[in-house]
């Protein structure tokens, strides 16, 4: 009788899931897929049974060598940074479009008290919905890591149903507010309002589709805004802040439909009798929603310090202060270009666990560890390198292009500029201790950081110039860092445990 | 009197999921109204929704979600149990109850398949008992708990590297997520599976005697040795995870008051796993004949079907590869293929053949919601899997009177009986042989006329869902082996 050898007999090197049997057992159910039954066994073969033909066949395969799962290739540097940098798309959008239009989403050509309610508005969605944002994105995240599109559309719509409901409901007691205190006008906080829930929502969607890996709807959703708000503004003469109002929700609608058209283009189907329980939600979420509203009051103190000082003569509790503002925003370029290698570094340092971790027999975790306390060093290094680096740049094409119009805020634009950097560094820390699960010491850290630009500026704004705001915001950013790098420190002394248990 | 309690465990089937245990899970309940059951489901995501309706005496669904969730055990566990649990933190209880049971486990595993499956057990059941009053994730993310688990991965002759046992002890966390499970009080426990699903009759056997009934449909085992040959996981990961599987295993086996098994295919492996022969009762599926029965036209085409879940295991690639080969002789053949594609990239792999071969004509994926129409329609009925125990299809398309080509896997064999043609398994030209043996031989017509007769004959005779059914009602009246074995003394 003709016999051909069973494939699972071959090793097969070019069949790259093909994998060693481990055991007589293992072996033996692969003779049985081959239709080695028993009786072929014993007719064909000469052996008892199938179990006692892999129990002499596969002491073959205990020599062959092993192959090994190849190792994931390095993420690329670039790419990585890239992605890093997409949160600031619609900020350099509008300023793209601010230079040559002359219009944008925000901002502008804008009388005094209009320019302070924007300024209001854009700040206090951003420390509003940074909580709701982080929440959503951290949960969702979860679930899209395990490949579970449903369960994270389940929570993104948690996240942004519930932001959204908190956005609408400090709008409407903000209103309230000012019909009892009466901080402005009542038109103008109509439009305070009206401007801070747009934000708010165009922040979320933004943020659903940030999680979603979807940069290119960010960027349409923003571009089609800045159309709304020129055509209206330039094509049908409608005032600048009516305008920016239709735009804000045109550019917010669009997001919110890019994070709905994802899920559903992905299989997420309407989960019958969810699986959710708020509570439970919102204790595990709970440590990233505070950093994501501490982080934007922390980035935003000084603003806040520098636009209520010195506001005798204004109409306005609080002052918006263009020249800082410039000042300021031309620093955050060079911010986001740091903020790109945040990103960049943690996917190295995945790589980079994975390949020590390979080589390492299981009981060598101190070398892990100290390999990893090595890697930490050099990528703050690095980091600070570009970031300086980057810094100097802005500072030189400011300088050269004459991009800031005045003067006085030189000293402001410098400060910035070296804070910008140290903040990164806190946030590369930041992202070490979320991976490893740990986000408690990042709250004290950014909170602590936050305190002390209130604390400090407020002083220094209330005994000097309004500007010197900005020097608190520096001593912030060192106290953030420096705290921040404690307890990273702290956590790379048991790594190892650390790492795995972050997944869990 | 009081109706009699029984928890029914699954994994990756009945409620949430299609497929054949999932139908036996369904028909079991069903033919078995007198009685109240508690269903404990092992679910890949906290998302995933039942696909069956429950019936009327299913009293409690207990989803345990493995994936995509922080917190392990019950989904539907109110979260201030869960707090006061992680509010409970004890330092002592965890270096005198955990520390000892988990290292205990640990040793276990590594053991594979010399495993002491009496310590197996003890170890889980403390552990069971630890996480009633204290956080399954404080203690499993503890550096204590990481490092026991090295000094084990560093030992023997086969050691883990670093990445190996960080992937390791991350699956081992998600997988004994089951402990932290609050279990019913119950009268039996019935297991559906070797696995994870039998350990809450391990617990429930060892905590309070409960009698445990372990049903095996596919050999667990064995099933995994299968899914493990095609992993991209390493060899170290790989021998952790068949380790794990195997004290599971035998744990279930140990525990188990009764085993059942399908025929002799599984016995044999059973029994080479760990389980005692004394303990094995012979349970064939059986299929209800009301339903399934051969009045009805056949289709005009010669029409060959199939019903399955399309992925590896199910042998899909071969079929197609052997219509290939049938279709130059009968060029009006219709191939169907009903079932859900449950492996994208398998179904993919499918569609690439179908181009290839250019049979666009003549195979059709589809899926169907009345399999009875579509035996009495069908010519021939083919099973093309390269792994089976006792496949339903097999049973309905003998009672709906489709003779049946079948490749020689699991006790399919036995069930035939003669009454159908076996081929290779993962063997097109063998396949394509048998089915063009029953659709252009000489004698086709006749042949399978004479083949749909006797295998109708004999699914009447053994194979009913009466008689599977009542096998069960008795097994349950039964007392536990211990209660046996204390009144005997």
């Amino acid at each position: 009788m003709a016999t051909r050898i069973p494939d699972c007999l071959t090793p097969r090197s070019s069949d790259p899931a093909w994998r060693a049997p481990l055991d007589e057992f293992d072996l033996a159910v692969r003779l049985e897929t081959e239709g080695i039954t028993d009786e072929v066994a014993r007719s064909v073969h000469g052996f008892g049974s199938t179990l006692d033909m892999a129990e002499v066949c596969f002491p073959s395969f205990a020599r062959a060598a092993k192959a090994s799962p190849l190792a994931a290739p390095a993420p690329s540097a670039w790419r990585a940074w890239l992605r890093g940098t997409f949160f600031a798309l619609p900020m350099l959008l509008c300023a793209l479009s601010m230079m040559t239009l002359g219009v944008s989403l925000w901002g502008g050509d804008l009388p005094a008290d209009l320019a302070s309610a924007v300024a209001i508005a854009t700040v206090a969605s951003l420390i509003v919905t940074g909580g709701f944002v982080q929440a959503m994105s951290r949960r969702a995240m979860f679930y899209l890591g395990a490949c579970d599109i449903p369960a994270a559309a389940v929570v993104t719509r948690f996240w942004g149903t519930a932001g959204s409901g908190a956005v609408l409901t400090l709008a409407v007691a903000g209103l309230a507010a000012n019909l009892i205190f009466a901080w402005m006008p009542g038109a103008l906080a109509v439009h305070t309002a009206a401007f801070f829930v747009l934000l708010g929502m165009l922040w979320l969607g933004c943020g659903g589709l940030y999680l979603v890996n979807r940069a290119w709807w960010i960027a349409g959703a923003t571009v089609a805004g800045i159309a709304v708000v020129a055509a209206l503004h330039l094509g049908f003469g409608w005032a600048l802040h009516s305008a920016q109002l239709a735009g804000v929700t045109a550019a917010a609608a669009l997001a919110v439909a890019g994070t709905i058209t994802w899920f559903r283009s992905h299989g997420a189907q309407p989960v019958a009798g969810s699986f959710l329980a708020p509570a439970r939600e919102i204790y595990l979420a709970a440590p990233y929603f505070a950093y994501g509203s501490l982080y934007y009051l922390f980035l935003f103190a000084d603003r806040l310090i520098a636009w209520t000082a010195q506001t005798n003569a204004a109409a306005l509790p609080l002052q918006f202060r263009g020249d800082y503002e410039t000042a300021l925003d031309l620093a955050m370029a060079a911010f986001v270009l740091q903020m790109g290698w945040v990103h960049a570094s943690l996917a190295s340092f995945h790589h980079t666990v994975a390949m020590v971790q390979r080589g390492l027999p299981a009981g060598q975790y101190e070398r892990f560890n100290a390999s990893l306390r090595e890697f930490y060093w050099w990528r703050v290094a690095r980091i600070a390198a570009f970031g300086f680096a980057s810094s100097g740049l802005v500072f030189f094409l400011v300088s050269r292009f004459h991009l800031l119009p005045f003067a006085n805020m030189r000293p402001a634009l410098v400060i910035a500029l070296a804070a910008f950097p140290v903040v990164v560094a806190g946030l590369w820390n930041t992202s070490l201790l979320f991976t490893l699960g740990h986000p408690r010491p990042v709250l004290a850290s950014v909170a602590c950081g936050a305190l002390a630009s209130l604390s400090s500026g407020y002083l220094l704004s209330r005994t000097g110039s309004y500007d010197a705001a900005v020097v608190g915001f520096l001593i912030g950013a060192f106290m953030f860092a420096a705290l921040s790098c404690l307890a990273v420190l702290g956590a790379f002394r048991k790594l190892d445990g650390r790492y795995y248990a972050s997944a869990l | 009197m009081a109706r009699q309690r029984i928890l029914l465990t699954t994994e990756g089937t009945y409620p949430h999921y299609h497929g054949g245990v999932s139908v036996w899970c369904d028909l079991l309940i069903r033919s078995l109204p007198d009685r109240e059951f508690h269903v404990l489901s092992i679910v890949n995501s906290p998302s995933k929704m039942p696909v069956f309706d429950l019936a009327p005496n299913v009293v409690s669904l207990i989803p345990v979600a493995q994936w995509g969730t922080e917190e392990a055990g019950c989904i539907a566990e109110r979260f201030s149990q869960t707090f006061a649990r992680k509010s409970n933190e004890s330092n002592a209880d965890f270096e005198g109850l955990f520390l000892p049971a988990f290292e205990a486990a640990i040793g276990e595993i590594f053991a594979g398949a010399n495993c002491d499956a009496e310590r197996f057990g003890r170890a889980l059941l403390a552990m069971h008992i630890y996480f009633r009053e204290h956080d399954y994730h404080s203690a499993f993310a503890a550096t204590r708990t990481w490092r026991v688990f090295l000094r084990h991965a560093y030992l023997g002759t086969q050691p883990l590297t670093l990445l190996e046992a960080t992937t390791c002890l991350r699956w081992l966390t998600r997988f004994l997520g089951i402990l932290a499970t609050p279990l019913p009080d119950v009268d039996v426990v019935h297991a559906s599976m070797a696995g994870l699903a039998g350990l809450p009759g391990v617990l429930l056997r060892r905590e309070r005697g409960t009698r445990f009934i372990l049903s095996e449909h596919g050999v667990y085992l064995r099933e995994v040795y299968l899914s493990l040959s095609r992993s991209p996981y390493s060899d170290g990961s790989r021998r952790f995870l068949m380790g794990f599987y195997h004290a599971v295993a035998r744990s279930n086996y140990h525990s188990a008051d009764t085993i059942t098994t399908l025929g002799r295919f599984n016995a044999r492996w059973q029994e080479r796993f760990g389980a005692d022969p004394n303990r094995l009762v012979l349970a064939p599926n059986g299929v209800d004949p009301k339903r399934f029965h051969p009045e009805g036209p056949k289709a005009a085409r010669p029409t060959v079907l199939t019903l399955a879940r399309i992925y590896s295991l199910k042998g899909i690639t071969v079929l197609l590869e052997a219509a290939a080969l049938v279709r130059p002789h009968v060029p009006n053949l219709r191939m169907r293929v009903l079932g859900e594609p449950a492996d994208a990239a398998y179904f993919a792999q499918c569609q690439e053949i179908v181009r290839r071969h250019k049979l666009e004509g003549c195979v059709e994926f589809d899926q169907t919601r009345t399999p009875e129409v579509e035996y009495r329609s069908a010519h021939v009925y083919c099973l093309p899997s390269i792994s089976e125990a006792m496949p339903f299809v097999v049973l309905e398309a003998m009672l709906s009177g489709c003779p049946v080509v079948a490749t020689d896997v699991g006790n399919v064999s036995d069930v035939l009986a003669g009454t159908g043609l076996l081929a290779n398994p993962n063997d097109p030209a063998s396949l394509a042989a048998k089915l063009l043996q029953l659709l252009a031989g000489p004698n086709a017509e006749a042949e399978r006329t004479k083949l749909a007769a006797r295998g109708m004959e004999r699914a009447l005779e053994s194979y009913t869902l009466e008689n599977a059914m009542a096998k069960f009602d008795q097994l349950y009246n039964e007392a536990p082996v211990w209660q046996r074995e204390y009144q005997t003394a």
